[in-house]
């Protein structure tokens, strides 16, 4: 995967060890963070990789929520089987959806995950007897990890390093898959579909196939949330989030998955610096994206480093052409 | 079918709306050829390659590949069956590097799904150095290697259609099209060019070529088809052609020729 | 005697499902109208007809406007806003991808959602029935006046519509632009001026479907999105860019989502009505009355 890779694999499993001990007092805030990097690291494998987008990325988040929940509540089976069925039911969503719309091309995909978001958040709110409806359910197990259970007062140091254990996996995961022949194909397909068609690529499928797994990460961060936060209500599954994980994919910069964990990061931190954001969030979200979009589109990530290349440019000592390599 | 065909096309036509960009194309290709197909702008050249490469579904007719029908084929089936192209406006994957567009070029050479590469398993690291290593061949080959982590955006357009050549070979196909291979070269790199093409049929590849540069065409075709407003009006090699009146009359009599 | 009722009842459901229905074929009419010009999907669409209702009531409650000068103020200040949209987050893109123009335009729905949240808070605001007396029987049903003034509005929307597409030279320009963008141009018509005019026109006809609807639900910040949704819905029903099915497919569209409600469950209303929009998509995506073949689909 190339040594630029490892190396921030490396470095960020050093900071994600350190941090509880280094900021006891914020540490803890990374935790819904970490939660959101996981759902945008499969978002920029969609958005920024194959170049489909997703506006119902929230429903698959609360499929993986809901079904550990009543799975574990309800049922009394283990988190770890939870998981799993929770994936299972949001591949058969995913293909559902993704077959038909990305037959079709640009704005279906866009409007059918959108549509479906919306269909999704009414269930979860009017179908009280399975959800709990608009208050949702509580008492939802913390999850065991090798016999070691998440509880106070330890427990937020030991969620923390879960989660994020979590994302690092997923940052595996994709870092793995984009540096092979799927996803170069992958790539290859954002930038023009018809001639990587004809180059042997059979696009719809790839695509199909892109979208699935991208739902399955948003699934697997639904059922750590139901677990980490040991409650769900439909409020943090509506459209709105599903755009909150655009933007913070488009923030961080939609062509590396790194973008995805630092757009998260960002984003996330917002409501932190600007005290009593509630009614400014909408504008700033706005805001934010349309800026990006159009002065920034390689995401703040790949900006800055575009920035820091330039300034190394323009100095005097510039150096000699190395072979620049792209993640 | 002639034995030694390569690609046999019957009764070819395409439609767009009223319009007939193809009406009744025919040919054989012989294995091993370069055959070219020329004719004024607007003959349907290009669309004739998009026929044949499942970029546009003809509207009537056959089009056999080592005797397997081709019409109506997604484009990814006809590339597995070993049909290669490139484009008249170059579609080289600008986010990618040179090497990246040629090793996607490598794709039907290559079998790794989503499981062998998110587990990284041995015989994907096996397949990935093998691809590595014929990508880099065919870039040495166009004297390009040099240029192989550098982002396809950067460079010129000359060393851009080299790339997409590169990609194009690396599929390994057994037909390559190319579309205006030589617009924009001047007479020493057509020359050159002329070579490559002359080098890769000694290969064994048949090569189909659409393209505007008659002194090429004339000489290194070994058979040449002339459309004109999607009707083939002469077919033979490329002597007969430039004797031919019809051609004379509608296509090279504005060329000095 | 239960037969009559039933009747009755099915009557009532499918008249207030014609008045709902006649605000999603604007909107979806206003969908049509950038579509055609730009292939664009806007999907700050619904935040147009939100708007629409906003300024109305400040309009009214704000400045003391007539109802009718409030309806006309609003829909000038919103088609102004859909022109400004168009100048300063569209235009400046060079080839943006449609990636980049859904993204652009979500920006666009969440700005102008946000912008009425901090200015106008959360609150759900109504007014008054712009026409005063009482309710009308018609068929054994009952229906507002307000109800069969948003029914008469799009249909004079939609008379409108077909006269200056058909006879009007700007109009003439637009079908022009939206068939073919090179041939307009080069037979002298300005297309970026045709493509600011459409976000202008589109705009206006949702900030008037917006208005028209206040008296009946109210209007709320995040009253867009859904509004939004279900226009987009009837415009795919009708197969998009195509208006006078788009009448047909919103009214189809009011009705069978009231009916519904009346029948099954009014929670699930919203998700009756988008299931639709699913099923469309993936069973006709070129619409009910569209031929197969998704001829403008290979423009994007």
């Amino acid at each position: 995967m190339g040594l630029k890779n490892l190396t921030g694999l490396v470095l960020l499993s050093l900071a994600v060890i350190v941090l509880p001990y280094a900021l006891p007092d914020f540490y803890f805030k990374l935790i819904q963070i970490g939660i959101y990097a996981l759902i945008c690291i499969g978002l920029s494998l969609l958005l920024g990789y194959a170049g489909q987008i997703s506006l119902g990325h929230a429903a698959f988040y609360a499929l993986g929520a809901y079904t550990s929940a009543i799975l574990t509540v309800r049922y009394g089976w283990s988190p770890w089987l939870a998981v799993w069925v929770g994936i299972g039911l949001t591949i058969i969503l995913a293909l559902a959806i993704g077959i038909p719309s990305l037959r079709l091309q640009g704005h279906y995909l866009a409007m059918a995950t959108l549509a479906f978001g919306e269909i999704a958040f009414v269930v979860a709110t009017a179908w009280v007897a399975l959800t709990g409806g608009p208050s949702g359910f509580g008492h939802i197990p913390k999850w065991n990890v090798f016999g070691y259970r998440l509880v106070p007062p330890r427990a937020d140091q030991a969620i923390f390093y879960f989660v994020w254990a979590a994302v690092i996996l997923g940052l595996l995961v994709a870092l793995n898959l984009i540096n092979s022949r799927v996803g170069r194909a992958l790539r290859a397909i954002h930038d023009g579909e018809q001639a990587a068609d004809v180059l042997g690529i059979p696009t719809a499928t790839y695509k199909i196939k892109i979208f699935v797994l991208s739902a399955a990460y948003a699934s697997v961060a639904g059922s750590i949330y139901a677990h980490v936060s040991g409650y769900v209500n439909p409020g943090p599954f509506s459209v709105e989030h599903s755009i909150l994980f655009i933007t913070m994919v488009i923030v961080g910069g939609m062509r590396t998955v790194w973008g995805g964990v630092a757009g998260a990061c960002l984003m996330g931190l917002l409501p932190e610096l600007l005290a009593d954001l509630e009614h400014w969030r909408f504008a700033i979200y706005g805001l934010i994206l349309l800026i990006i979009m159009m002065f920034i589109p390689q995401g703040i990530l790949l900006g800055v480093r575009d920035l820091i290349a330039w300034s190394l440019e323009k100095l005097p000592f510039r150096k000699a052409d190395s072979p620049g390599e792209t993640e | 079918m002639t034995p030694d065909a390569i690609l046999e096309v019957r009764e070819l036509s395409k439609r767009f709306g009223g319009v007939h960009a193809l009406e009744g194309v025919e040919c054989i290709v012989p294995e091993g050829q370069v055959f070219a197909v020329i004719g004024p702008n607007g003959a349907g050249k290009t669309t004739f390659f998009n026929c044949l490469t499942g970029v546009t579904r003809p509207t009537t007719g056959s089009i056999r590949f080592q005797n397997r029908p081709l019409a109506g084929l997604p484009s990814h089936r006809i590339a597995e069956a070993g049909i290669a192209r490139t484009w008249q406006t170059i579609r080289l994957f600008e986010h990618m590097t040179v090497l990246e567009n040629v090793l996607v070029g490598c794709h039907t050479r290559g079998s790794t799904g989503f499981p062998g590469a998110i587990l990284r398993l041995p015989s994907q690291r096996r397949e990935e150095r093998r691809l590595r290593e014929a990508a880099m061949n065919h870039l040495q080959r166009l004297e390009i290697a040099h240029l192989a982590h550098r982002p396809v955006s950067s460079l010129p357009f000359l060393q851009q259609r080299r790339v997409e050549l590169a990609r194009a070979l690396a599929a390994e196909p057994k037909l390559l099209l190319l579309d205006e291979p030589a617009a924009g070269l001047n007479t020493r790199e057509t020359g050159q060019l002329g070579e490559l093409i002359l080098s890769i049929r000694e290969q064994g590849l048949t090569v189909l070529l659409v393209e505007h540069d008659m002194s090429l065409v004339m000489e290194i075709s070994d058979q040449v088809l002339v459309l004109d407003h999607g009707v083939p009006i002469a077919e033979g090699p490329p002597r007969q052609i430039q004797e031919n009146e019809k051609v004379i009359a509608i296509y090279l009599g504005s060329e000095a020729l | 005697m239960s037969d009559s009722a039933g009747y009755s009842n099915l009557m009532q459901f499918v008249l207030s499902g014609l008045a709902f229905g006649s605000i999603y074929a604007m909107v979806a009419i206003g969908f049509n109208i950038i579509y055609n010009a730009t292939g664009i999907i806007n999907l700050a669409q619904g935040e147009f007809v939100m708007l629409g209702g906003m300024f109305l009531v400040w309009g009214q409650d704000e400045l003391g406007l007539p109802v009718w000068a409030a309806v006309a103020v609003s829909v000038l200040i919103v088609a102004a806003i859909g022109v400004a949209f168009e100048r300063i987050a569209i235009r400046p893109l060079r080839n943006p991808s449609v990636l980049v123009l859904i993204i652009i335009t979500i920006a666009g729905s969440f700005l102008f959602r946000g912008a009425v949240l901090l200015v106008w808070g959360d609150r759900l605001f109504s007014c008054d029935s712009f026409l005063s007396g009482d309710s009308i029987w018609i068929l054994g049903a009952i229906i507002t006046r307000q109800r069969i003034l948003i029914f008469g509005t799009l249909l004079v929307v939609g008379g409108i519509l077909a006269v200056f597409f058909g006879y009007t030279i700007l109009g003439k320009a637009m079908r022009a632009t939206a068939f073919n963008r090179t041939a307009a141009r080069l037979v002298g018509i300005n297309t970026r001026t045709m493509v600011m005019f459409a976000f202008g026109l589109s705009a206006a006809i949702g900030a008037l479907a917006g208005a028209v609807v206040v008296p009946v639900t109210g209007i709320a910040w995040e009253h867009g999105v859904l509004l939004g949704l279900k226009g987009f819905a009837a415009a795919v029903l009708g197969g998009l860019g195509n208006n006078a099915a788009a009448v047909v497919a919103g009214l189809l569209l009011g009705v069978i989502e009231s009916v519904a409600a009346g029948t099954i469950s009014t929670d699930y209303k919203d998700a009756i009505a988008l299931s639709a929009l699913l099923i469309v998509l993936f069973i006709r995506p070129a619409g009910l009355f569209g031929r197969a073949e998704l001829t403008r689909l290979g423009q994007l």
